[in-house]
């Protein structure tokens, strides 16, 4: 499978300190790519460097094919962006605004984008400054398809936004991936949102990318177990040990990924117990996922 | 020098003066203005007195012309000196020698000041700057000169040239001004000139004179306008002669009104500029010994200029008005070389705002 | 693209254009309005030319003064933005900003229209006395340049970084102060003005706007 978007070793400095860095990202061609991360993890920075609004200190990207920055513009005819802050002109109109970026696009679809503009309920007249959190999201949403792109990349498109906007935005860029076969980076917080659309997800903190594994897998890969009598040193085990905790009493806390129910032959192995396996949720498990990241408890 | 500051001192005391003169009747006026005057020559006598205890200079001469310097100034005295004086006697040859009585003080910031030799000299003190050369300082020498020289000519002739001649050959600026004179001057006898009637330039230069001269110099129309200004100036529209003279345009009521004004007022045409320039013109065609010839000539001044310059009237006038089309000002609106200049840098500008980097 | 380009610069400036194209028409029929004065015409030719020459005075400031508001119009919604917009275009920086010129250049002759306009409706509404001459094409050249190098090099300067502005000022504040500090050490070197007159002579960038500015002359 190819990759639409390849970063190998990015490193990008901002100031002084460390902004990303030994970055390694794969989206697949065709995939629903959930990019992930708390609120400074760098997604923000990595999509810029994408785009090419960012020169990397090191490191190599390519999007559809197009080494970035230096093919930057070529690759942007194929890529529909929505950022975090809206970037339009504020005193063009709704229609100023459409006509200004269609003039950029010849793959602009103006059948298309009256379709949306009707279905979003946006008035042509009035001015983007004026419009709401909401129908500037819409409005972002709607340039971003209506160019027919290759790939879309969108950078917390509903934050802020009320469940039914969120809602509209959401089906309108799932239409156009249905129809389009599209790629889609999405990057969000909101790891519930993700849960439900993206079938890849990378996980970043802290500039660095934690994970990165098919969605199935992320939400079925990490447990947690209850273990009594667990060993001193866990030895090779069959699913990945990412932290253990003292519990209560003789049983310990153990947080793994990739876990399967046969495994618990190791524990045999090994002479201890698994006395529960308690399934987390995305949001739990991204949570581990990071305090495992980050903290001392680290498994060795 | 003590003059100066005696005349910034009259200067001042004349400023305080002027309230209690403000509105005072003429003869008050009259009885004040010499009172003042007395006060002048006291404190001009003061100050030569002053004088007397400033230190003595060097003598430093060149042919007629004296100057007293500081030491400090000596060698730069000794070398403007005599380029100074050969300027005047190339200009005014024997004539030169009427700066005899003029002691000129250079002065220098930072550098004391001297006391003038003779007590009844025609003092003269000249401020050079720091950096000043020889033949910077000559040339202001030689000018001072000139207007000593200048002030010994007889009264028709000053009347005439309110001009100093000056030894220095004047700039093309000047014939400038003289060609925007003809060109915008509101009298027939200009406007005629300009358009290359040579007879009228003459009269336009006043070097055409009859019993009387507005006769000579302006029309009717010319002479309603100049009552008109003089109206403004002197107050003369409470007169009836300058009534008859607007509204019926009768020259003899024009002519009386105008001679209740300052003789001064009523001058010919064209200004002391385009005299001065026509006398240099006449001095120069004339070569040795001109200056001598128009200062010491009687008569009509035409023929003074035309003995001095050794040409008939027409040909000296011909000449200066050649030299007044020939250094025209050039209308400055567009120069080609500016604008090339202005487009290339538009261009670069523009080259640079392209290289907009990508990186914010 | 163009066309969008210098319709949305058209958005953001028409009140600019619209301002200084009035200006500019009315600057000269201001300055010959003594020739159209019966009771001045050939009494006051030397105050006529005073008058247009005074007028002339605005004739650089309004260039000027258009070129920069026009620049600061063309970049300022971009710089708003921080560039995001601009940048996400599919079009090299170096061609987005050739279109920002070229829109901005095209309005600018809006400006200078006016005063090609207005020098030919006021010489064609005044009677010349002989000796004067009237060069409206001359004026509106000399001004059309003068309002492309003011657009051109703030251009040059709008469409740089924060960091470029700062430099451009820190070099000038520099001179300033060396200069001072030269001064304060007593010595008479005057390299500031040197600078000054480099730019205001031939073949400086603002030679183009020094001089007199006469729409009628001798």
């Amino acid at each position: 499978m190819s990759n639409a978007i390849e970063i190998r070793d990015l490193e990008y400095r901002a100031g002084k300190t460390f902004e990303v860095r030994d970055l390694a990202v794969n989206v697949p061609t065709g995939a629903m790519y959930g990019f992930l991360g708390p609120n400074g993890a760098g997604k923000t920075t990595t999509i810029r460097l994408i785009l090419g609004l960012l020169r990397p200190v090191r490191g190599r990207i390519t999007v559809l094919g197009s080494e970035i920055p230096r093919e930057a513009a070529r690759m942007l005819a194929r890529t529909g962006y929505v950022p975090e802050a809206p970037h339009l002109y504020p005193s063009l109109s709704v229609d100023e605004c459409l006509r200004y970026h269609a003039a950029f696009y010849p793959t602009w679809d103006w059948k298309w984008a009256d379709e949306l503009l009707g279905h979003f309920r946006l008035d042509r007249t009035r001015r983007f400054v004026t419009l709401s959190k909401g129908e500037k999201g819409k409005l972002m949403m709607l340039q971003a398809l209506a160019q027919r792109p290759e790939l879309l990349v969108l950078d917390e498109p509903t934050d802020g936004l009320d469940p039914v906007v969120r809602r509209d935005v959401i089906t309108a860029v799932l239409d156009y991936v249905a129809q389009h076969n599209a790629t889609v980076l999405i990057s969000s917080h909101l790891v519930h949102e993700l849960e439900r659309i993206c079938d890849w997800v990378g996980v970043m903190d802290n500039g660095r990318l934690v994970a990165e594994l098919p969605m199935h897998a992320f939400k079925s890969g990490i447990k947690r177990l209850r273990v009594g009598g667990a060993p001193a040193l866990p030895g090779d085990t069959p699913f990945v040990l990412l932290a253990r905790e003292p519990g209560d009493g003789a049983f310990e806390t153990w947080i793994v990924r990739g876990w399967q129910s046969p495994m618990t032959q190791y524990f045999d192995g090994v002479g201890a117990t698994v006395r529960e396996v308690i399934d987390l949720d995305l949001e739990e498990g991204f949570v581990e996922l990071l305090r495992t990241f980050r903290g001392p408890a680290r498994a060795s | 020098m003590c003059e100066a500051r005696a005349a910034a001192v009259l200067a001042l005391a004349g400023l305080l003066a002027a309230a209690p003169v403000a509105g005072q009747a003429a003869s008050d006026y009259g009885a004040h203005v010499a009172r003042l005057h007395g006060e002048q020559q006291r404190l001009l006598a003061i100050a030569r007195e002053a004088d007397r205890y400033l230190p003595a200079g060097d003598t430093v001469r060149a042919g007629a012309l004296t100057l007293i310097v500081p030491p400090a100034l000596g060698a730069l005295a000794r070398s403007s000196a005599p380029l100074a004086w050969q300027l005047l006697e190339a200009k005014f040859g024997s004539k030169a020698r009427l700066v005899a009585p003029l002691e000129i003080i250079l002065q220098q910031r930072g550098v004391p000041a001297v006391s003038p030799r003779a007590p009844n000299a025609v003092v003269r003190a000249v401020t050079v700057p720091p950096e000043a050369t020889s033949d910077v300082v000559a040339p202001i020498l030689a000018r001072i000169g000139a207007a000593a020289i200048n002030t010994s000519q007889d009264s028709a002739l000053q009347r005439w040239l309110p001009w100093t001649i000056d030894p220095r050959p004047q700039p093309p600026e000047r014939y400038g001004e003289v060609y925007v004179e003809l060109a915008t001057a509101p009298w027939t006898a200009v406007r005629s000139c300009y358009a290359g009637d040579i007879a009228a330039c003459g009269r336009a230069l006043g070097l055409t004179v009859g019993a009387n001269p507005l006769d000579s110099w302006y029309g009717i129309e010319d002479r309603r306008r100049l009552v008109d200004r003089a109206s403004a100036t002197w107050g003369l529209r409470r007169l009836p002669e300058t009534r008859a003279c607007l509204q019926q345009g009768d020259a003899a009521e024009c002519d009386a009104a105008l001679r209740t004004v300052p003789a001064e007022f009523v001058s010919p045409p064209l200004g002391g500029v385009a005299r001065g320039l026509l006398t240099d013109v006449a001095l120069e065609l004339g070569g040795h010994g001109a200056y001598e010839r128009l200062a010491d000539g009687r008569g009509p001044i035409a023929a003074r200029l035309v003995d001095a310059a050794g040409v008939p009237t027409d040909s000296l006038v011909r000449v200066w008005r050649a030299r007044a089309f020939a250094d025209a000002p050039r209308p400055i609106t567009l120069r080609r070389a500016g604008a090339w200049a202005a487009m290339v840098w538009a261009v670069t500008f523009a080259c640079l705002g392209l290289r907009s980097t990508r990186w914010r | 693209m163009f066309r969008q380009m210098l319709y949305t610069q058209w958005k953001w400036s028409r009140l600019l254009i619209v301002a200084g194209a009035l200006a500019g028409f009315s600057i000269p029929l201001l300055s010959v309005r003594p020739l159209g004065d019966p009771t001045v015409a050939g009494y006051a030719i030397g105050m006529v030319l005073s008058t247009v020459g005074a007028y002339g005075l605005l004739y650089p400031l309004l260039a000027g003064g258009a070129g920069l508001m026009l620049a600061l119009a063309t970049w300022g919604p971009d710089h708003a933005g921080r560039h995001v917009y601009a940048l996400t275009l599919p079009l090299p920086r170096w061609h987005y900003a050739l279109l920002r010129f070229g829109a901005g250049a095209v309005l600018l002759s809006g400006v200078v229209a006016g005063v090609l306009l207005g020098t030919l409706v006021a010489v064609a509404s005044v009677e010349l006395p002989p000796g004067l001459r009237a060069y409206p094409f001359a004026l509106t050249l000399r001004f059309a340049l003068a309002a492309f190098v003011a657009y051109g090099a703030f251009f040059a300067v709008t469409a740089g970084t924060n960091r470029t502005a700062g430099f451009i000022l820190a070099a000038i504040a520099g001179l300033v102060l060396a200069q001072v500090m030269v001064s304060a050490a007593g010595s008479d070197v005057g390299f500031l003005v040197h600078v000054v007159a480099r730019l205001f002579l031939w073949p400086g960038p603002l030679e183009i706007f020094t001089g007199r500015w006469m729409l009628i002359d001798v």
